[in-house]
């Protein structure tokens, strides 16, 4: 199973597991637009004052990975989609996707990969139209838990101490059944909603 | 753009396939394709298969809602640089990701358009006099930035402040792109102050002659867009005043006047020297280097929006400047990530797209 981390996903992730995107076992990629969203937003240097120092980390996929016919036509289908107007069943307004929003789903669809993103209108977009293609998005907290089972990180202090920054940081909420998961997994609270 | 679904029919006969072969290897049912024949839209994974098996693309399978449901004729570029396809490409994929926000837009039926019989000097004095008179300047100064700004809220043309493509960031200023026959003017937030009036000025005129895009690169259309915004920019008793000031100087003296001039009134050298040249044929003094100099000490409009990486001010800034089209946003915002507000705004690295967005939602809440 390979994930494809939005910028939201990474900055939450990357301090608890710097190598996951170097040890293939996280099974993380991420692509060349998220990659300069982090590294150029001067708002995160402060924000994320730790991701200067993380910044190598942070290794996108290959140009001649993400630039294949099958991606390209997964973008094309969604920009003529998106310039048509496609009306989002639960807000029952237009989706109003970015130039990387497209880029991020064309890839994941193109590659078959799953999404780890906060956005919730990539993954409304990508479950009204392409629901046999996508493949699913998980949840920070879902990855950590995958990484726990599997033995890639032990949980410690330091560790329950950058989960309670989420909370600070007003990061995205976690699913429930992800942070009963943690609690089991962990055997500590987690701190936040 | 409208979905055609007849062209599924056209294509597969063209191919020699049949409905139901074509159903059969999409995977889905006769009856599907058929829906999708008499105009319901597939979804995305079935239009995929369907440009596969028809070996087309997903956009041969829409039509345009109006000729030019988006269309930037780009024409003008710093030095006069020969405008190149990808440049043309960069700034209509850059104006295609307004389309959702300007279909929100209040109509525009009542939006004003300036027909010139003749594209003559008279012609173009003529109505830049009614242009300086509709931003409400009342007296001989040049053109600037809140009178330039108030004449297009009164032309409802929406203005769009943002970096530009890496393909036009060096090479474009300013230009009008019409999005859902709304008129839009985007602004590289690059460009030095003291150019920015003017290319405004030459953009706004091209907007309000509400001319086809073919008609852009007429060499005569060009050159009347030039000398209104020329007037506009600097009316006749100005020039009369810099050239009294200027004049029996030595070229130093004269090029120092000019700068304090430009400094006092925010425009450029170039800009009033080839208005000096129309007044008096002998003016020739060179500008070029003072010029330059002088972009150096003056901000460029990426400067003046995000000073100080603050929210607040920056959208307090863009209220005064476009406030037609932070008035599209704020209404938008709700619905919108933050990814694509920051897109819509142009958001500077500087700027905190989550506070930019608080911003807009304490104006849509009228606090």
């Amino acid at each position: 199973m390979i994930v494809l981390c939005d910028t939201s996903s990474i900055l939450m992730l990357l301090r608890i597991a710097p190598q996951m995107f170097d040890d293939e076992r996280f099974g993380c990629v991420t692509i060349k637009e998220v990659h300069k969203e982090i590294t150029r937003t001067a708002k995160f240097k402060s924000k994320y004052p730790w991701t200067g120092a993380l910044r190598a980390k942070i290794k996108p996929l290959p140009a001649s990975k993400t630039n294949t016919s099958d991606i390209k036509l997964y973008h094309d289908t969604i920009s003529t989609l998106n310039v048509d107007g496609v009306v989002d069943e639960k807000t029952e307004r237009l989706f109003n996707l970015s130039r990387e929003d497209m880029r991020i789903m064309a890839c994941a669809l193109g590659l078959g990969y799953f999404i780890s993103s906060g956005d919730g209108g990539i993954i409304r977009f990508l479950s009204q139209q392409f629901p046999d293609d996508f493949k699913g998005n998980i949840s920070p907290l879902g990855l950590i838990n995958r990484w726990l089972e599997g033995k890639l990180i032990t949980w410690d202090e330091e560790k329950q101490m950058q989960l309670a920054e989420w909370n600070e940081n007003e990061e995205h909420a976690q699913p429930k059944d992800e942070i009963t998961r943690f609690k089991r997994l962990t055997r500590r609270q987690y701190p936040g909603s | 753009m409208s979905w055609n679904g007849a062209i599924i029919k056209e294509k597969a006969r063209e191919m020699s396939r049949t409905i139901t072969d074509l159903s059969h290897a999409i995977g889905v049912s006769r009856q599907t394709v058929d829906s999708w024949i008499k105009g319901q839209i597939p979804r995305g994974q079935h239009l995929i298969k369907l440009c596969k098996e028809l070996e087309t693309s997903p956009s041969s399978f829409f039509t345009p809602e109006k000729e030019y449901l988006v269309s930037v004729p780009q024409h003008r570029t710093v030095r006069r640089k020969k405008v190149t396809d990808e440049m043309q490409a960069a700034s209509k994929e850059m104006a295609e990701q307004y389309i959702n926000l300007f279909r929100s837009a209040p109509s525009s039926s009542l939006v004003r358009v300036i027909r010139a019989s003749r594209r003559d000097d008279e012609n173009a004095k003529r109505l830049s006099a009614q242009l300086r008179r509709l931003s409400g300047i009342d007296d001989d100064r040049p053109m600037d930035f809140e009178h330039a700004f108030y004449l297009l809220a009164e032309l409802g043309i929406y203005t769009i402040f943002r970096p530009f493509p890496e393909e036009t960031s060096k090479d474009i200023y300013a230009f009008y792109s019409k999005i859902c026959e709304q008129r839009v003017i985007f602004v590289n937030t690059d460009t030095n102050i003291i150019d920015f009036i003017f290319q405004l000025l030459h953009e706004t005129i091209h907007a309000i002659r509400d001319e086809e895009p073919d008609k852009f690169n007429e060499v005569e259309e060009e050159d009347f867009c030039d000398s209104v915004a020329n007037y506009i920019q600097f009316p006749d008793e100005y020039v009369a005043t810099v050239s009294r000031a200027i004049e029996g100087c030595s070229e130093g003296v004269a090029v120092n006047k000019l700068k304090k001039f430009a400094m006092e009134h925010a425009h450029s050298l170039f800009g009033i020297s080839k208005r000096l040249k129309q007044f008096d044929s002998a003016f020739s003094i060179n500008v070029a280097g003072a010029d330059t100099n002088l972009k150096k000490v003056l901000p460029r409009v990426r400067d003046i929006l995000f000073d100080k990486g603050d929210a607040r001010k920056y959208i307090e800034t863009l209220c005064e400047l476009s406030p037609g089209f932070i008035d599209l946003v704020t209404k938008q915002s709700p619905n919108t990530s933050l990814r694509k507000l920051a897109e819509w705004l142009g958001l500077d690295n500087t700027l905190d797209a989550k506070e930019v967005m608080s911003e807009l939602r304490r104006i849509g809440e009228g606090s």
